[in-house]
């Protein structure tokens, strides 16, 4: 072993030349706020990533006749005027591949928890997306493990389903009980965080870690702390990272938390470039920052291998102003909204899904067959439920019909809630539904609804263990299982 | 004028140093030279000019051969 | 125009905006179209200065550097048009992207084109039916007119103009074009998948620049589209459909690359041609001696704001104008279309007759005073109310519930066949309830029905 390892060195200095490592070099003519003036660099790129002397990384954004103007992806004062800058000869780019499964990076692939990632792979952060014809209509469902979701704003894979509602709702929940209910279902998962505190971003690590998902997660990070151009290209990388996947057939995951931060550090940045503000003092390309990131989410066609790429982009609101410019932006690029709202969240409804507003463009194709059967009128129910809810405010006498609607109604929203990373199986969920319809919940009183709701699936689980292994591996409701279930209530 | 900037390893002799002028005056066109020293080259010398660096410090060098034996 | 090419360089890039440096007096002129050396990236040429010209990529500039050489093409953007184009999918610059092979076009055109002359223009009188209730009752399209669709995110615009495309191309059996501008991708699939489902793409030509694309070919791809209009409509005399999903998105294009070429922000930091470029285009949407274009442009409102620069002056360009609104989608109520905000030129007794005129009339005044009552309700009750205001409430609420209709397109969302409704039918079902012949049914039968017969039929079953 020993001499073999010398020969194999002796014959790699015997066949080495040395020759001179020629390459272009630029120094820093000025610098602050994040973004440095460079001058000379004769071979400069546009978007080229830029190495400064003492190790500091920047991005070459404004080419120019002498030189280029480029954005720090450092903060701090590493790199002062005089400062020796060379091009690394590729635009910004990350490892990609299965070795950064379980691992947190930084969007230009340092690994932030420990080793070096290793990977010869590396793709740029920007990339075209899946032009028309390499795309194919969503047609499977991506379980998120919510009943509220899954039955009335379903997400198919290759979808985009924008999470959205104002601070503290528990957007960041319902986006991390989606990555958790994906386990043992071969989807890769990655997390992307975006201006975070990095206290939010260790804790999300520590659910993903305390849940077994980082099994075949990836969390790429740029915190609150890092530069506004690190925060930038955090999405695109994540974005990256999931491509590899997609295109070799797999099926991916994508949360990106949250991209109202990142139109904030794009906002910065574009404003230290001195270019000029438009609405809200966005820059006028703010569309195109999310567009270009939203649309690599793709279902491929079987000719491109079938991958599939999903992404849960979260956006925050102010006020619940959903006609805000930034959230009718990415509203208007997503296919559908689960809107979340404080209200209804303080009154203890988790996931506070806002029934009415949230809405999947998609999903429906791609709903699970049993799930359709048992959930095609709930929309219209709690719609009647809420507007009749509105008209019983005014005190008039209620007949014993509407009382009784009104009651239901309750018992149905209250079924919808669950609890953080309490997931639901396909076949629970449908059971569920399926026997609230059928009167396996009438006279339980709204308060004793979600023990009501446990109890059952545990009696389920004891009483008919195979009707809920069928339902989830047929991915359908058969008459022989209805009435499984029914017998299972005594009706 | 152009100048050249050459970073020398401290062991670099001064015969050697005005050979590596002389060569950039002639196959380059540089016209003004200047001297600096970096102990973390290891050897060898760094020269920047017209936009362009000319590395043949040993730390360089060190460094490539490192990769090409990592490669396999 | 001479054919003489020559070689520029690459100087300064910022973003999709691009200088080259051409020899004095040999700059391209202005909306010339130049390509870099390995002929990837193509660029406009906006502005021209001595031996600079500021050009608009319309690739992706990413990984482009300076002293790269660019080539004069001695010409525009020229595109392939006519019958060679029927069944095809395109970019901006008319190139395949249905990758069903190469365009063998005779005839090619430049996507800048003066608009017909006045003289030979022609008013649109005459109304063409769209199977959706709302639309025919209350805002007819104009035959050779040009008709907005205003909505902000999420409210149906791209919905009710696939419903448009379904139920109009198919019975107008005559050509279409389908410009998508800035839009989903996805949609731009699941668009070319339904049309050659139904055959119809064999009539149509589909350019495409969505939104993943750079801010360049999403500026110039509505161009493409109506340049691809206009050769049937001139040469073919040819009434022609033309459909544009998203004319905002043209004028957004143009404000992303606006302050980059120098020019300072106008009003809500929007460029100050904004009046211009759009003039440029619409006033080439028209009908002449020849032929005719029809279009239908989705407006895209940003922010649910229509006093914003851009809805405004699209506004002012348009015969009919449906606008969808957000508080009507929340009723669950698809096409979401506000009938008091939504109005047609031809919404006149002398185009649509007098009973129609009547029924549309009456509708809006229902609608209009149960709004009014609404703020009473809420405060005291609707027990408050007089016998007539109860009546003209209920009344109302059926009317909301009656404008819904199920769409062909919304089949996999919503699960119900799509229903066509024709012009008759609908002012007679509407005369109905605005004349209180069907005031015994229940509220929820008029939901997502037809016409009025469906309703009757409904209402049995509740």
């Amino acid at each position: 072993m020993a001499t073999e390892m010398s020969a194999f060195l002796r014959k790699k200095i015997e066949s080495f030349s040395v020759k001179p490592v020629v390459y272009d070099y630029g120094t820093v003519s000025r610098v602050g706020d994040g973004v440095a003036r460079v001058v000379g660099l004769p071979g400069r790129r546009y978007g080229e990533l830029l190495q400064f002397e003492g190790g500091a990384f920047g991005m070459a954004i404004d080419l120019e006749e002498d030189g280029a103007g480029a954005v720090l992806l450092n903060t701090g004062n590493a790199v002062s005027v005089g400062s020796r800058v060379h091009g690394t000869g590729h635009v910004c780019d990350v490892p990609v591949g299965e070795s950064l499964i379980g691992r947190v990076v930084d969007p230009i692939g340092r690994a932030l928890d420990g080793a070096d990632i290793e990977s010869d792979t590396y793709y740029p952060v920007e990339r075209p997306a899946p032009d028309l014809v390499s795309r194919r209509a969503v047609d499977t469902p991506l379980m998120t493990g919510m009943i509220s979701i899954d039955s009335l704003v379903p997400i198919g894979r290759g979808q985009r389903e924008l999470i959205i509602g104002d601070r503290q709702t528990g957007k960041t929940t319902v986006a991390l009980d989606a990555i958790l209910n994906q386990k043992g279902k071969d989807v890769i998962c990655i997390y992307c965080a975006v201006g975070q505190k990095a206290s939010t971003v260790s804790a999300v690590l520590d659910t993903l870690r305390a849940n077994g998902a980082m099994a075949y997660s990836i969390v790429v990070a740029a915190t609150a702390s890092d530069s506004p151009a690190m925060q930038y290209l955090s999405p695109y990388a994540a974005c990256a990272i999931g491509e590899y996947f997609m295109e070799r057939g797999r099926d991916v995951l994508v949360v990106y938390d949250d991209l109202s931060k990142h139109a904030v550090a794009y906002r910065a940045m574009s404003l230290l470039l001195r270019r000029s503000p438009g609405r809200e003092a966005y820059p006028g390309d703010i569309f195109y920052l999310h567009s270009r990131l939203l649309e690599r989410a793709a279902c491929l066609s079987r000719e491109r291998g079938g991958g599939t790429l999903t992404a849960l982009p979260i956006i925050e609101t102010k006020g619940g102003n959903i006609s805000a410019y930034i959230p009718t932006n990415v509203i208007s690029i997503t296919d559908g909204q689960i809107y979340l709202e404080s209200e209804l969240f303080h009154n203890g409804v988790r996931p506070a899904v806002n029934t009415g507003l949230s809405v999947s463009r998609v999903g429906r194709a791609a709903q699970p067959q049993a799930m359709r059967k048992v959930s095609s009128s709930l929309r219209i129910e709690l719609a009647q439920y809420r507007e009749m809810a509105v008209f019983s405010r005014f005190g008039s006498d209620l007949d014993a019909s509407t009382r009784k609607m009104l009651e239901s109604g309750e018992r149905l929203t209250i079924l919808l809630t669950q609890g953080k990373n309490e997931l639901y199986s396909l076949a629970e969920q449908t059971a569920l539904l399926f026997l609230f319809k059928n009167g396996g919940f009438d006279g339980v009183s709204p308060k004793q609804m979600r023990l009501a709701a446990a109890e059952m699936l545990m009696k389920l689980h004891v009483m008919c263990p195979d009707t809920l292994e069928e339902i989830d591996r047929t991915g359908d409701l058969s008459d022989e299982a209805k009435r499984a279930l029914l017998e299972c209530i005594g009706a | 004028m152009k100048t050249a900037k050459i970073v020398c390893a401290p062991n670099v002799s001064d015969d050697a140093y005005a050979y590596i002028c002389a060569r950039f005056a002639r196959r380059f066109g540089a016209e003004a030279f200047e001297r600096e020293t970096d102990a973390q080259l290891l050897g060898g010398f760094v020269v920047l000019f017209d936009g362009k660096v000319y590395d043949m410090s040993l730390r360089t060098q060190l460094s490539a051969l490192r990769a090409d034996c990592e490669k396999e | 125009m001479s054919s003489e090419k020559i070689q520029g360089k690459i100087i300064k890039i910022a973003g999709p905006v691009v200088d080259v440096r051409f020899p004095q007096g040999k700059e391209p002129h202005v909306n010339a179209l130049v390509t870099t050396d390995d002929g990837l990236c193509h660029m406009e040429v906006s502005q021209v200065g001595a031996g600079v010209v500021r050009c608009v990529a319309l690739e992706a500039t990413e990984g482009l550097s300076c002293d790269v050489g660019v080539w004069t093409t001695g010409e525009g953007i020229r595109v392939p048009v006519g019958d060679e184009l029927l069944g095809r999918v395109v970019d901006v610059l008319g190139r395949p992207i249905d990758g069903m092979g190469e365009i063998c076009a005779r005839t090619h055109m430049d996507i800048h084109r003066p608009a017909p002359d006045l003289r030979v223009q022609k008013p649109a009188t005459e109304i063409f039916e769209t199977g959706v209730k709302v639309i025919d009752l209350l805002v007819p399209y104009p035959k050779g007119g040009k008709i907005g669709l205003f909505g902000g995110a999420g409210v149906g615009k791209t919905v009710l103009i696939m419903e448009l495309i379904h139920n109009v191309a198919r019975a107008h059996g005559g050509n279409s074009v389908f410009t998508g501008v800035g839009e989903r991708s996805r949609e731009g699939t699941e668009l070319i998948a339904d049309m050659r489902a139904s055959g119809v793409i064999e009539k149509a030509i589909l350019a495409f620049g969505q939104m993943n694309e750079p801010s360049g070919s999403r500026m110039r791809v509505a161009l493409t589209g109506l340049t691809m209009a206009e050769y049937l409509r001139d040469v073919q005399h040819k009434d022609v459909l033309l459909f544009i999903d998203n004319i905002y998105r043209y004028v957004q294009a143009g404000n992303e690359v606006s302050t980059l070429l120098g020019r300072l922000p106008s009003a809500a930091g929007y460029q100050p041609t904004l009046a211009n470029e759009l003039g440029d285009l619409e006033e080439r949407i028209a009908s002449t001696d020849k032929g005719s274009i029809t279009s239908v442009q989705a407006v895209y409102v940003p922010a649910d704001d229509l006093t914003d620069p851009a809805p405004a002056s699209i506004f002012s360009h348009l015969d009919a104008t449906t606008v969808l609104s957000r508080e009507i989608a929340e009723m669950g109520i698809y096409p979401a279309v506000d009938p008091l905000a939504s109005a047609s030129s031809l919404l006149e007794k002398e185009y649509v007759g007098e009973t129609h005129y009547r029924v549309a009339m009456q509708v809006q005044e229902t609608i209009q005073r149960y709004n009014d009552l609404k703020d009473i309700i809420a405060i005291l009750g609707m027990d408050e109310l007089s016998k007539e205001d109860k009546l003209i409430v209920r009344r109302a609420r059926k009317l909301q519930r009656f404008m819904s209709q199920p769409l062909f397109v919304a089949k996999a969302f919503t699960g119900e066949e799509g229903r066509f409704v024709p012009v008759e039918k609908t002012v007679e079902s509407f005369r109905r309830i605005v004349d209180g012949e069907v005031d015994d049914l229940p509220e929820a039968a008029f939901f997502m029905a037809g016409d009025i017969d469906d309703v009757i039929e409904k209402a049995k079953t509740l």
